[in-house]
């Protein structure tokens, strides 16, 4: 499909293809291919593996999951009519012990009360409902998890409600998430700002597909709907 | 960027940390790589730290990368751009006291006659873009990557990439505004 462009957005295309194209010299292409070489005997970037919180907070992890599925699916019957209301839940600092609240809201699809943010400082500690400001005395860095839909993504950063999780740039992830993707994410909160957090283990647990094609006539028409859609370019 | 001859023989032994295999991955897309970065930041030295970066992250990477189809470079230019974007958010203020003249009299690689200023001009216009508006704009026209390979570089659908692409040239359109524009006009006559 050929495309036409305006005189001004060819004279820039032009422009676009007139600039002069930059090199890596020769001698750095060389020095930069012995540290590339040199890269093949380290370690292999740690790959976003349960190695990285204790097994004893994995386990608290699956029974807090566990716990939260069966009150949910307990609760379903009385909260299907109304729309599920934001739940408050607290990470605490523990510099200053003030309690820092961040409000999140609730698994819009199940309408389930999921408790979204959990601190974990080396033993799981959960806190939902009304919060009571307790004070953990720690300078290591503190670990949460957060649950809940992408909101919005802007290079390594991903927003679930209101935090914003920094991953690896190279994570395959990334290639491969979405706004409206539910994640849960296991992350540093290494500043003590706990709206910006560093993720160290994340998972999807939902992906929002595109809607299905009308599962009507051929099985193979993926690229004619893909050239309908070009109808819309202009 | 056409895949190197033997990609995925290439891939797999750079896998089991062939040297030589990744060396060829390595020759195959660094000029591509560097030319990416660099017109994505302010100085050759950022660009040369960027792209042995991104090789580094390719090969710690590579036992977690699998071919779903797209091209190898595609996820080359993801690792860039990410690598770019973050580099761009630690440097912004330190960037925003250069001014202008600073950034282009010291470091714009782009010559000194009347044509190659109003070129240079158009580079620092392209910079002050968004990144993804940058990264269309070079991998489609300065690569002269076909749609298909831009929107798997941007994980972006082949529609979505061509709006993009649309946005991208009206927004830096405005940004050269229309005495730039006419510059470019009679900069391309006499070429």
């Amino acid at each position: 499909m050929s495309q036409n462009y305006t005189p001004e957005e060819q004279a820039i295309i032009d422009g676009l293809r007139n600039l002069s194209r930059p090199e890596l010299p020769a001698e750095t292409v060389d020095s930069v291919r012995v540290k590339v070489i040199d890269a093949l005997d380290l370690p292999p970037a740690p790959a976003p593996d349960s190695s990285t919180l204790p097994p004893m907070v994995w386990i608290s992890i699956a029974l807090l999951v566990a716990g939260s599925l069966l009150a949910g699916i307990a609760l379903l019957p009385r909260q299907s009519a109304t729309a599920p209301e934001p739940t408050i839940t607290m990470a605490m600092d523990a510099l200053n012990d003030t309690p820092t609240a961040t409000a999140t809201s609730t698994d819009a699809i199940l309408g389930v009360h999921t408790p979204t943010l959990v601190s974990t400082d080396g033993i799981l500690d959960v806190r939902t409902s009304t919060p009571t400001a307790t004070s953990v005395p720690t300078d290591a860095p503190r670990r949460l998890v957060i649950e809940g839909p992408v909101s919005a993504i802007d290079g390594t950063r991903v927003t679930i409600y209101t935090t914003t999780i920094t991953l690896r740039a190279d994570d395959p992830v990334l290639a491969t998430l979405s706004p409206g993707d539910r994640l849960r994410v296991v992350c540093v909160d290494d500043d003590g700002d706990p709206t910006v957090v560093t993720a160290v283990e994340f998972s999807i647990i939902m992906t929002i597909a595109a809607p299905a094609p009308p599962a009507s006539s051929g099985s193979s028409s993926s690229s004619s709907s893909g050239s309908d859609d070009d109808d819309d370019d202009d | 960027m056409q895949p190197l001859d033997n990609e995925r023989q290439l891939i797999q032994r750079a896998q089991q940390k062939d040297k030589d295999a990744v060396a060829q991955l390595y020759d195959g897309y660094v000029q591509a790589i560097f030319r990416y970065v660099r017109y994505r930041v302010e100085s050759d030295y950022e660009a040369e730290e960027l792209t042995a970066e991104v090789f580094v992250r390719m090969v710690r990477g590579l036992s977690r990368y699998r071919d779903d189809g797209a091209p190898f470079g595609a996820w080359l230019y993801r690792i860039a751009g990410n690598l770019v974007q973050d580099q761009y958010r630690s440097r912004k203020r330190k960037l925003e006291q250069l001014s202008e003249s600073q950034v282009s009299d010291e470091t714009d690689p782009f010559g000194k006659t009347a044509r190659a200023e109003e070129y240079a001009r158009l580079h620092r216009a392209l910079k002050q873009l968004p990144g993804d508006y940058q990264t269309v704009l070079i991998l489609r026209f300065i690569e002269e990557l076909p749609y298909d390979a831009v929107a798997k570089s941007m994980n972006k659908t082949e529609q979505a990439a061509r709006v993009l692409q649309h946005r991208a040239l009206k927004a830096l359109g405005a940004q050269l505004g229309a005495t730039g524009i006419q510059a470019l006009l009679r900069a391309g006559e006499l070429t």
